[in-house]
């Protein structure tokens, strides 16, 4: 092979060149402390990168909103234990007042009964961070409040029955809120199946009982009757115990075809059909959304979460109080169910807090988790990084050196 | 012979060695030109006079300068240049289209995607918020303006490649001119019977130049002209030069011949890595990004259109963007003046965030081509990647190949300056023997006259 002072020199340059070229390289790591500084540098590995770190800020955000969920429903418990307190005193009173000596004493007792509806008014508009806690989504006003004659408490919101929901996992949405209508509202949840395969026309019956403030008991009866296939007339009346109907009502109902689920009540999305009759005290809710329609009818049950509304039945117990007349046993068992179904709700909004605080530690781990992976996809080995650095700088110094002894030689130093 | 014959040789000699030394003088000043191709001395016997019974030479004289120079070398040199420069130059067009993108980092289009619909993760927890509200107005700005940026951007890299590639095209008509006139000069060196070497490495540099700038293919005839065409169009021989153009038709930047009746096919050379990225690679990109635009921009809005607004009275049908046109992602300038105008609630209410956590729920949801929003950027992100990589390689590739070719052309042409310094060394002396050679002529002349 012929050497020539030009092929030394392009050899040395070429050589020098990758050494340089592998000194830039670690510098870049160990300066900017990422494998990755580029797409191209990893084209699989930064998409990588960007996933995890995207999933990185998601579990932030996951964790925020849990962080902000967690006081409300802390807040709904601390309202729910005060009402709690108010309709223990209550039944307390209850039993106090059975007592034949206390009969002169109602008035007291009448006096106990308003307190605890104030206090049960105020907790049920007890808000946070500027949302009513049981005023479902509705936060433009309080949801409760008396009515223009002071006789009645009503619900003043639009719509208490709103769902409050955060996001705290990709695929969880957890609902955050007591809405103010399953807490205080008499709703009757209907439950059964409609046959699809019926004839236009059939009938399927179902009834049920209702009390109003008075504790007086009604015949709620519905029917459903068949318009077109997926289509119900559903027909309601409430009657009195003298077979005298008090008020009725129709909603025309639909049925998704494909999913046999209540797709429409009057054309729009389903919500609870209220009863409401200021005469007569009675305040209710219809709830059909678990209604179905399915190849085969079943008998048609009743859910009731209480019979009558516990601000009116105390309204009422208060006014029969302050006219001397003892609760009776209708209106106690109202207030006693009311007491077992806030229990119930207080043991719903604990187990939403522990499902949030348990959630928060999984996204914690979760968050350590991904960090980790992302480190090991984007961090630099620092210590193995410095190490290469060091041996490619000794591989530069002495290429330098080596040229810098045999380049400038040729037989015209000699002669 | 008689002596003074003598005198004759000793002349013969002492020119032929001056020219030899000229020649390995002009080697040694060009050692380090990367274009120069040595240059070597033939020496030759003079025949013998055939007048005399006993043949004897005539001294010595030169038969003939060679250049040393491998042509196949040069003729694959030609060709990887074209391939190296091509995918080093589209290398470079991708690390600045790369450099857009500010990812991997938190200024990245992902990181801003993902910043949104997390906005409306957030706005969900108290939909009524009017800081929440106006987070989630900020993030919007934010993903839009990267969007327009990175828009901009690629637009901006696609228009400099045109000027570029003009530049390029009066690069390549000032070679073919200079290789024009080297040609005349190489033939006009030819006819007078001087090889012209020094012209025909000048004409070899123009070569390499121009293949590196396009694919050329390059023959020679019986005079050793060189004739080359650009693109399987004929650029340049003795007696003609092509001129070329660059021009936009129907959008593609074409390359034509200045009377445009002949159309350049490049696929070859930086002119190949311009006229791509301008005429394919940019244009997908720009398609890509406003697909990406075009799924936030459609699927927000049919969600958010049907939610109702946080004002009183409240509106319903309210487009969250107003418009996505050219990389501008347009925010409804009445959610803009009023944050209460978003509209995330499905009933009306005012805590109702069902449509926040849907809009939300988009960042998962699987659209075009099975990819959710981010995937498809991310895809975006890797194809742009996975082109500078495979350029980057074959840059590589063919780097080594000519690094390689340099190298065996340097082996073979370059100047050693020991080899030429021996032959100094040796024609020195050479000539020292001749310049003695008539001292000692001169002597036996004398020798002769003085017996007179």
């Amino acid at each position: 092979m012929r050497v020539t002072q030009r092929s030394l020199q392009l050899s040395y340059l070429i050589n020098m060149q990758k050494t340089q070229e592998k000194v830039g390289f670690y510098q870049k790591q160990i300066t900017t402390q990422s494998k990755i500084n580029k797409p191209s540098d990893s084209p699989i590995g930064s998409a990588r990168v960007m996933r995890l770190s995207n999933q990185v800020e998601s579990l932030s955000v996951y964790s925020k909103n849990i962080d902000s969920g967690l006081p409300l429903i802390g807040r709904t418990i601390s309202a729910m234990e005060t009402m709690q307190s108010e309709i223990e005193k209550l039944r307390s009173d209850f039993t106090l007042m059975n007592n034949p000596l206390e009969n002169e004493n109602l008035d007291i007792y009448a006096q106990n009964v308003d307190r605890a509806i104030a206090a049960l008014l105020d907790s049920a508009n007890s808000e946070f961070d500027g949302q009513y806690l049981f005023g479902g989504t509705d936060f433009s006003q309080k949801p409760f409040g008396y009515n223009s004659t002071n006789t009645a408490v009503e619900v003043k919101a639009s719509d208490i029955s709103g769902i409050h929901k955060i996001k705290i996992s990709d695929t969880i949405s957890q609902k955050i809120n007591i809405q103010g209508n399953e807490l205080f509202s008499a709703i009757t949840q209907q439950n059964g199946n409609l046959d699809s395969g019926s004839a236009v026309g059939s009938v399927q019956l179902g009834s049920t009982t209702v009390l109003d403030a008075d504790g007086n008991e009604y015949t709620l009866n519905f029917n459903y009757t068949k318009t077109a296939a997926n289509d119900y007339t559903f027909d309601y009346s409430v009657v009195d115990s003298s077979s005298v109907t008090i008020t009725n009502g129709s909603n025309q109902i639909s049925f998704d075809p494909a999913t046999g689920k209540l797709s429409t009540i009057d054309g729009a999305n389903p919500s609870l059909i209220g009863i409401t009759v200021p005469a007569n005290k009675l305040d209710l809710r219809i709830d059909l959304s678990n209604m179905t329609e399915a190849a085969s009818a079943t008998n048609l049950t009743y859910l009731q979460n209480q019979k009558a509304d516990i601000f009116n039945t105390l309204i009422s117990i208060k006014e029969q109080l302050n006219n001397g007349i003892k609760p009776n046993s209708n209106q106690i068992a109202v207030v006693e169910n009311f007491h077992s179904h806030l229990l119930n709700k207080m043991s719903e909004a604990g187990s939403i807090q522990n499902r949030l605080e348990n959630t928060q530690l999984m996204l914690q781990n979760s968050d350590i988790q991904t960090r980790e992976l992302l480190s090991k996809e984007k961090d630099v080995d620092m210590a193995a990084a410095l190490v290469s650095l060091q041996n490619e700088q000794y591989n530069l110094e002495l290429s330098y050196k080596i040229s810098s002894m045999i380049l400038p030689k040729s037989l015209l130093d000699y002669l | 012979m008689a002596i003074s014959g003598l005198f004759e040789i000793s002349r013969r000699s002492l020119s032929t060695y001056q020219k030899a030394l000229e020649v390995t003088s002009n080697n040694i000043a060009n050692a380090n030109n990367p274009y120069f191709s040595r240059q070597r001395v033939v020496l030759g016997a003079l025949p013998p006079d055939s007048r005399v019974g006993i043949s004897v030479g005539l001294g010595v004289k030169i038969e003939d300068i060679q250049r040393v120079r491998d042509q196949i070398n040069d003729a694959q040199t030609i060709k990887y240049n074209q391939a190296f420069s091509s995918a080093d130059k589209q290398s470079q067009i991708l690390s600045h289209i790369e450099s857009l993108f500010s990812e991997p980092t938190e200024l990245g289009l992902s990181g801003l995607i993902n910043d949104f619909f997390n906005a409306w993760e957030e706005l969900a927890v108290n939909p009524a918020s009017t800081p929440l509200r106006t987070n989630v107005i900020q993030s919007a700005e934010q993903m839009s303006s990267k969007i327009k940026t990175l828009y901009e951007g690629l637009d901006l890299v696609r228009n400099d490649q045109k000027l570029d590639a003009q530049s390029m095209v009066d690069d390549i008509n000032s070679y073919l001119e200079e290789i024009q006139e080297l040609n005349k000069q190489i033939y006009d060196a030819n006819i007078k019977g001087n090889g012209g070497f020094d012209l025909l490495d000048k004409r070899n540099e123009a070569l390499q130049n121009l293949s590196k700038l396009v694919n050329v293919n390059v023959s020679y005839d019986d005079k050793n002209m060189a004739s080359v065409s650009v693109g399987g169009v004929f650029a340049v021989d003795r007696m003609y030069a092509t001129k070329f153009q660059s021009s936009v038709e129907n959008g593609k930047l074409t390359i034509l011949s200045e009377d445009g009746n002949a159309k350049v096919k490049v696929n070859g050379g930086e002119l190949f890595a311009i006229t791509n990225s301008y005429n394919k690679l940019i244009p997908d990109y720009l398609s890509k990004l406003d697909l990406v635009s075009q799924q936030i921009f459609d699927n927000v809005n049919s969600i958010h259109s049907t939610g109702y607004s946080n004002t009183n009275p409240q509106a319903t049908g309210i487009n969250f963007f107003s418009n996505y046109s050219n990389g501008v992602l347009e925010i409804n300038s009445e959610i803009l003046n009023d944050p209460n105008r978003i509209a995330v609630s499905s009933d009306g209410t005012s805590g109702n965030g069902d449509l926040a956590l849907r809009l939300a729920e988009l960042k998962s949801t699987k659209m075009l081509n099975g990819l959710t929003i981010s995937e498809n950027y991310s895809d975006f992100v890797s194809s742009v990647a996975n082109e500078k990589v495979m350029n980057d390689q074959k840059a590589s590739a063919n780097e080594l190949v000519l690094q390689q070719l340099e190298q065996q052309q340097s082996e073979y042409s370059g100047v050693s300056i020991d080899e030429e310094m021996m032959d100094i060394i040796k024609f020195q002396r050479s000539y020292d023997a001749s310049a003695k050679l008539i001292s000692i002529a001169d002597d036996l002349l004398q020798t002769l006259l003085n017996m007179v």
